[in-house]
């Protein structure tokens, strides 16, 4: 109970970092960025008053002190004025996010899912049998693990793009396609998402399997490992119900960390292969100047790491029944 | 000159004296670490444990005990190896003795826990952490015998832990809401859940405060009279084994330097170490002594032992010690008269021990001051 | 767990002999295992090209007129799109590659073992604050955020891109070698140390530090390939440093340049190779560091004995 709530007071205290971040870096923008941006607006189409007022405000740059400034930007993050975009002018940026938020969330998320799942398993493996060959694979995953992802996606892309025409070379779906809870829309969003979901668990099984592996040997050197086979118990049954479970504690403890590398890998992954994410769009909004769109983006990652690393930290709890002590 | 009599440790053993059949016989026992360099954890250990009896196994920290059990329990796992040896077991009916090294897979996880069980050090460690008591209760039965229902599980395992004085509620808790003797006492209750015949322990009081340690000790006693079971019990503290174990043996270097009844010991230890061990710690009620510890430490066994492990640090080393290896030896007369290996009356003992000191063929050449007034431990000395 | 001792050949237990003592820490640089040693080496390798590999080959800013043309005698990794030697971009690349990872993880380091180790061993609120500071450091998405300080900048750079990488990376490191002061701080050295009066910064510095520093260059190591996959990925999405060549830029202008399309492999894949055989040395010197602190780690090739 005091577990999940100091947990949810700890995440309460990083959004309001990130959103502080938020508030705070625009600041590093030579000259003044908003008239920059009316600029080039008002060059696309009629800007409204309140319009630019509000885009002031979102960038931490109204009128008044520090103080002042601060509270006029999270009034307007609280009521979910982000702004116009600019390169996608005049939608707003809450509109553009929407569009590209479900295509990385349910890509990365099944993809990390799956690569943990996979690099958990194998782990187990490689840790109770301990024998020579499955060590030898080690060093292959620690190359693995090293293995920059946007460069994996451009292999992938070659070999199985270019080279052997098997899977599509961009985007999220077949362009002839409108995008609908339909069979062929589905199937055709599948067939685009198999290279780019093959970067992801490709590269971060490695960091999960070597994790588990290693702490697989130390917890089958414990007693209770060997008190559950000295007590006769099936193999299997130790392996996992004794050994594994006690060995993913610490991946699982460790996941803000494998979900860092994660977000970042998938942001460069989605620049190789033109799907229409979060990471794209956000590639889009840097090389447009946009700056609302760039702040709207930093702040729905910030929001949904933080979500994700909630949800697992709970689960934590969950599994880690240690965590229900009193302190 | 005679040869000293023939001494086949293992007839030594079987059936011999008071205490009933043997239930459980290692021969020649020797477990090598594997490594950059191997090291000879446990070298050449023969015993035996008799039905209903408590056999003690007693020495410093790196002698090979923990091994050694082990080893009898078959659950030496990588680096470790067992380099030679047999384990012999002899069950409950009277049916033909059952070789521990031929059993495998299915047979040995059945065997497992139904005929030897475990108890041990840490019980902090030997229960699973993340996983209900119950839950590790229901593991065994399940393993053992899959035609329980659950309720007959619960059953069972409620009626274990009031046989070590435990509140049955407490099946629904998790091992770190347990204080570390009631965790211990939940150890022994599961290593009684099948009714095995040999417990082996482990240190089961090492990690527990004196005021506890006493608690189990009298509940194992009480657990043992009731059920019979024979107990190996192994530590450091041999104060503990000289109140508990029948038998004692006493291990050094991987090796067992003495092995005879406690009061035998308790009153006349043979080997030097025995003796050095005895006058290490305070009796609580008996005379002040002074204590002296044993200087020095244990050999390297990574490196071949030549002659005696313990003559480094022997009080009573002469000339063979460090050149030839003492054999475990038949002692035919206690050493507070001239200890032979072959006495003129032709008595019978219990005791074995591995010294020169003892040795019919040695002893004559030993310096008189070691042997003077025909006796091991020094005039004056009192236990 | 007991079996352990038998590793041991002195004994630990004072209760019987009287004159041991409590070990003092141990030496981790004893024996190189086969790990550390094909790490190192490989680290070695790329230093030793970055150091001295730009005196033996040609301009990598030449242009040349053989273009897109694959590996021949005169130019072993072929030519870009505008003619350059592919192999000499790669040689300088890892000049520009290995000084930000290296710098960003040294600053990085630095940083971590000041709020880690300081934190770890003040105690009380300070530690309190420092440990909320790397949780929540940790926890915000660091690429983005590194995207946006180089965008919003504008900058092209060393200082800025190293100064942004290395404080987005400190905290994982942090949270490690706070964990490891704490227990440390318990020891029976340390304790000592206070009770003679020594004062804070020197017991940190003499008692505390030199203990820590298996993990700490573990972490540095952590930091170093952390900073070069970084650096080439926002090199690779245009931001960063791209005015010098690393080999995070080349991708960049691969990318640019259709060398996918057009399958010139011999320009986009050495290299992410590079980066990823220099970040797998890395790695495997991590492990073989590893293995060397912690015995039960190394492989054991025998079979399942009994």
């Amino acid at each position: 109970m005091w577990y999940g709530l100091r947990k949810l007071g700890f995440y309460v205290v990083a959004a309001w970092a990130a959103v502080t971040l938020n508030f705070l870096l625009p600041r590093l923008i030579p000259g003044n960025p908003v008239q920059v941006l009316l600029a080039r607006e008002q060059g696309q189409g009629p800007v409204s008053p309140q319009e630019a007022h509000s885009l002031a405000l979102l960038l931490g740059l109204g009128h008044g002190n520090l103080i002042t400034q601060y509270f006029q930007y999270l009034g307007q993050i609280l009521r979910g004025h982000f702004g116009l975009s600019i390169t996608y002018f005049p939608t707003p940026v809450t509109t553009v996010i929407a569009h590209a938020l479900p295509w990385t969330l349910t890509l990365v998320g099944v993809s990390t899912v799956l690569g943990a799942v996979l690099g958990v398993a194998l782990g187990t493996f490689a840790g109770w049998k301990r024998s020579a060959w499955v060590d030898g694979l080690i060093p292959s995953t620690t190359f693995l693990t090293a293995i920059p992802y946007f460069w994996l996606a451009l292999v992938l892309l070659y070999a199985f793009g270019s080279l052997i025409h098997l899977f599509p070379l961009n985007g999220a779906y077949s362009a002839t396609l409108q995008p609908a809870f339909t069979g062929p829309f589905i199937a055709s969003a599948l067939y685009h998402s198999v290279l780019p979901a093959a970067t992801i668990v490709i590269s971060s099984v490695g960091a999960w399997l070597l994790g588990m592996r290693n702490m697989m040997v130390s917890t089958l050197a414990e007693d209770y490992v060997v008190a559950a086979e000295a007590k006769g118990l099936p193999k299997r049954r130790v392996m996992w119900g004794y050994a594994a479970r006690n060995a993913v504690l610490p991946s699982v403890a460790g996941f803000a960390i494998s979900l860092g590398f994660i977000v970042s890998g998938s942001i460069v992954m989605e620049v190789v292969f033109s799907y229409p994410g979060i990471g794209y769009t956000l590639l889009q909004a840097v090389q447009n100047d946009d700056y609302p769109l760039m702040q709207g983006i930093f702040l729905i990652i910030s929001l949904a790491v933080l979500g994700a690393n909630l949800l697992v930290d709970m689960l934590y709890g969950f599994i880690d029944p240690r965590t229900r002590a009193a302190r | 000159m005679t040869a000293p009599a023939a001494t086949d440790t293992s007839a030594a053993h079987a059936g011999h004296g008071a205490g009933g059949d043997i239930v459980l016989a290692a021969e020649h026992i020797s477990v090598d670490y594997e490594g950059d360099r191997v090291t000879h954890a446990v070298r050449d250990v023969s015993l035996a444990l008799r039905r209903g009896e408590v056999l003690g196994i007693a020495g410093e920290s790196g002698c090979g005990k923990s091994t050694l059990a082990y080893a009898l329990a078959r659950l030496l796992h990588p680096p470790a190896r067992l380099a030679g040896g047999s384990v012999k077991f002899w069950p409950r009916d009277g049916a033909p003795p059952v070789d521990l090294a031929c059993l495998e897979g299915k047979e040995l996880r059945t065997f497992r826990w139904q005929q030897i069980s475990i108890v041990f050090q840490s019980a902090m460690n030997a229960l699973n952490p993340v996983t209900r008591v119950a839950r590790q209760f229901d593991d065994i039965f399940k393993a053992h015998s899959p035609e329980m229902g659950s309720d007959a599980r619960r059953q069972r395992a409620e009626e274990l832990l009031t046989l070590v004085d435990i509140d049955p509620a407490r099946l629904s808790a998790f091992p770190y809401e347990l204080s570390g003797g009631m965790r211990q006492r939940v150890g022994i209750a599961m290593a009684l859940a099948l009714d095995p015949q040999v417990v082996i322990m482990d240190e089961p009081t090492t990690a527990l405060d004196v005021v506890v340690q006493r608690e189990i000790l009298d509940e194992i006693q009480r657990l043992r009279e009731q059920l019979g079971f024979s107990v190996i019990f192994i530590t450091h503290d041999l104060s503990l084994l000289l109140e508990i174990a029948d038998r004692l043996a006493i291990m050094y270097a991987g090796e067992i330097v003495e092995l005879a009844p406690t009061a035998d010991i308790q009153r006349a230890p043979a080997h030097p170490y025995t003796f050095g061990l005895l006058s290490s710690f305070p009796d609580l009620r008996g005379i002040r002594r002074d204590l002296h510890g044993i200087h020095g430490s244990p050999p390297n066994l990574a490196e071949p032992v030549v002659g005696c492990a313990f003559s480094p640090r022997c009080g009573y080393t002469f000339t063979p010690c460090p050149q030839v290896t003492p054999a475990l030896r038949r002692l035919t007369a206690p050493p507070t008269r001239t200890s032979t290996a072959d006495p003129p009356d032709g008595t019978e003992s219990s005791r074995l021990v591995a010294c020169h000191l003892h040795d019919r063929e040695y002893r004559a050449s030993a310096p008189a001051e070691l042997t003077g007034a025909a006796n091991v431990i020094p005039a004056g000395q009192t236990l | 767990m007991s079996t352990d001792n038998i590793l041991v050949g002195t004994a630990q237990e004072p209760a019987l002999t009287p004159g041991a003592t409590s070990t003092p820490p141990r030496r981790w640089w004893r024996r190189g295992s086969l790990r550390l040693r094909i790490g190192l080496g490989i680290v070695a390798f790329f230093v030793l090209m970055a150091v001295v590999g730009p005196f033996f080959v040609g301009d990598p800013n030449a242009f040349h007129a053989a273009i897109l043309q694959g590996p021949s005698a005169r130019f072993p990794l072929g030519t870009t799109n505008t003619g350059q030697d592919v192999f000499a971009q790669l040689v300088y690349g890892s000049r520009g590659t290995l000084e930000v990872g290296f710098l960003a993880a040294a600053v990085a380091t630095l940083i971590s073992i000041l709020i880690g180790i300081g934190g770890g061993y003040l105690g009380g609120r300070t530690d309190d604050a420092l440990s909320l500071l790397s949780n929540v450091v940790l926890v915000i998405p660091a690429l983005p955020l590194i995207i946006l300080v180089s965008a919003y900048l504008h900058s092209k750079s060393l200082l800025p891109l190293i100064a942004v990488i290395a404080f987005t990376s400190w905290a994982a490191s942090a949270r490690v070698l706070r964990a490891q002061t704490l227990s440390v701080r318990q020891r029976d050295y340390v304790l000592a140390a206070r009770a003679s009066g020594e004062k804070s910064w020197r017991i940190v510095l003499v008692e505390i530090l030199p203990n820590e520093l298996p993990i700490v260059t573990a972490q540095f190591l952590f930091g170093v390939i952390f900073a070069i996959l970084t650096a080439a990925g926002l090199a690779f999405l245009g931001l960063g440093n791209i005015n010098s060549i690393t080999w995070g830029s080349m991708l960049y202008y691969a990318q640019n340049d259709e060398a996918l399309t057009v399958g010139a492999w011999w320009w986009f894949v050495p290299p992410g190779l590079c980066i990823a055989i220099l970040g797998a040395g890395l790695a495997l010197a991590n492990f073989g560091l590893d293995e060397v602190s912690n015995p039960r780690l190394r492989v054991v090739s025998r079979r399942r004995a009994r």
